[in-house]
């Protein structure tokens, strides 16, 4: 029940700050790129590493997911 | 709820696989120079490639609708993100190798090809999702396809790492083998929906589907064929490993580069028949009016 109230309202909120929001996560990717050049995160066996990129892709696959559903789709 | 308990397991499964494969590549203990030079140059053209259309990338999401830039975005920071793995990936086959007596000799420092793997983790299931965010298909499918996608793309991964960092055949096969269920899936998937979505897309749209689908068969088909090599050079050798980095190279470059490429026209096209379809709906309503 809460899903289907929070939902709508996450899509719009994402919808609205689409370039924002964008940029942030953008930034976000970057920073983790640098974290790595600059102290090697993660180790040698990349683990650290694997686990953000897991996390970015969780965010940028709901980030797409919210953003490019066209205002047709929400009716 | 049987469903959900059944999600988190596979979901668990998978993260436990990707955290698992580890280890880093042990080098050949000798390259010839023409070996040596072939991937030395072949990795500067891939770094160069990425480096370029993440350029092309950023500058072209202004011809975009505002709805499709969401697609540039992730295209952009796909090839970014590669860019930079090629790099670290360049770098740790220069300290791989040290020059002596006419032949490349391993300095011991292990060829650390695992940042493909984590490379991977984080671009294959964002190209996945670029793809259908620049359908434009309804929510409701989008969103289930996408996680599918994204969890078949992680396994695949995962998978494949195992057999990827073995120079033992029928550990390579058996890891191979699994690896290729979900990537069936998501080649079979993304051809059907991609067939699907043609009649709803506007005319001029359908041929860089068509081209898209032909594109996704073509490079994705290679990376099976890539991780098989080493079979025909007998396991990890000097000309195994080559031969493993020029194909997954030029897959790469094809994949990432070569797709956002043509998502960046499709989304360009569609945004081009919005704003006729737009307009029209406007000069009827004035003629309405």
């Amino acid at each position: 029940m809460t899903r289907t109230l929070e939902l709508p309202t996450l899509r719009r909120f994402v919808q609205a700050n689409r370039e924002l929001l964008g940029a942030a996560l953008a930034v976000l990717v970057l920073a983790v790129l640098a974290f790595d050049a600059l102290i090697g995160f993660g180790g040698p066996h990349l683990i650290g590493l694997r686990l953000a990129y897991l996390a970015l892709m969780l965010l940028l696959t709901a980030y797409v997911t919210l953003a490019s559903s066209g205002p047709s789709d929400q009716a | 709820m049987k469903k959900l308990a059944l999600n988190k397991v596979i979901s668990l499964g998978v993260f436990g696989a990707i955290l698992a494969g580890s280890a880093a590549l042990a080098a050949p203990a000798e390259l010839s120079q023409g070996q040596f030079q072939l991937i030395y140059q072949l990795f500067s053209i891939t770094i160069a490639t990425m480096g370029a259309a993440f350029i092309f990338f950023v500058l072209g999401r202004q011809n975009l609708a505002e709805k499709y830039r969401v697609a540039m975005l992730v295209s952009s920071l796909v090839v970014a993100v590669a860019c930079y793995h090629y790099f670290r990936i360049f770098n740790s086959w220069n300290e791989s190798y040290a020059f002596a007596n006419g032949v490349y000799r391993a300095t011991g420092a292990p060829f650390n090809d695992a940042y493909r793997y984590a490379d991977w983790v984080l671009t294959v299931p964002l190209l996945l999702v670029e793809t259908v965010a620049v359908l434009g298909l309804a929510s409701r499918i989008a969103s289930g396809m996408t996680a599918r996608l994204a969890i078949a793309a992680l396994a695949m991964i995962a998978l494949g790492y195992p057999g990827e960092i073995s120079g033992d055949t029928a550990t390579r096969l058996i890891w191979g083998t699994l690896s290729t269920v979900p990537f069936i899936y998501i080649v079979y998937t993304l051809f059907v929906e991609l067939g699907r979505s043609l009649a709803s897309q506007p005319e001029r749209v359908q041929v860089l589907v068509r081209n898209l689908r032909l594109l996704l068969f073509g490079s994705w088909g290679f990376y099976p064929i890539a991780y098989l090599l080493p079979l025909l050079f007998g396991g990890l050798t000097a000309s195994g490993v080559v031969a493993v980095q020029v194909g997954y190279s030029l897959a790469d470059m094809i994949a990432k580069a070569g797709f956002g490429t043509l998502i960046y026209f499709i989304a360009l096209e569609k945004s081009k028949a919005d704003a006729d379809a737009s307009s029209k709906v406007t000069n009827l309503a004035t003629a309405a009016d």
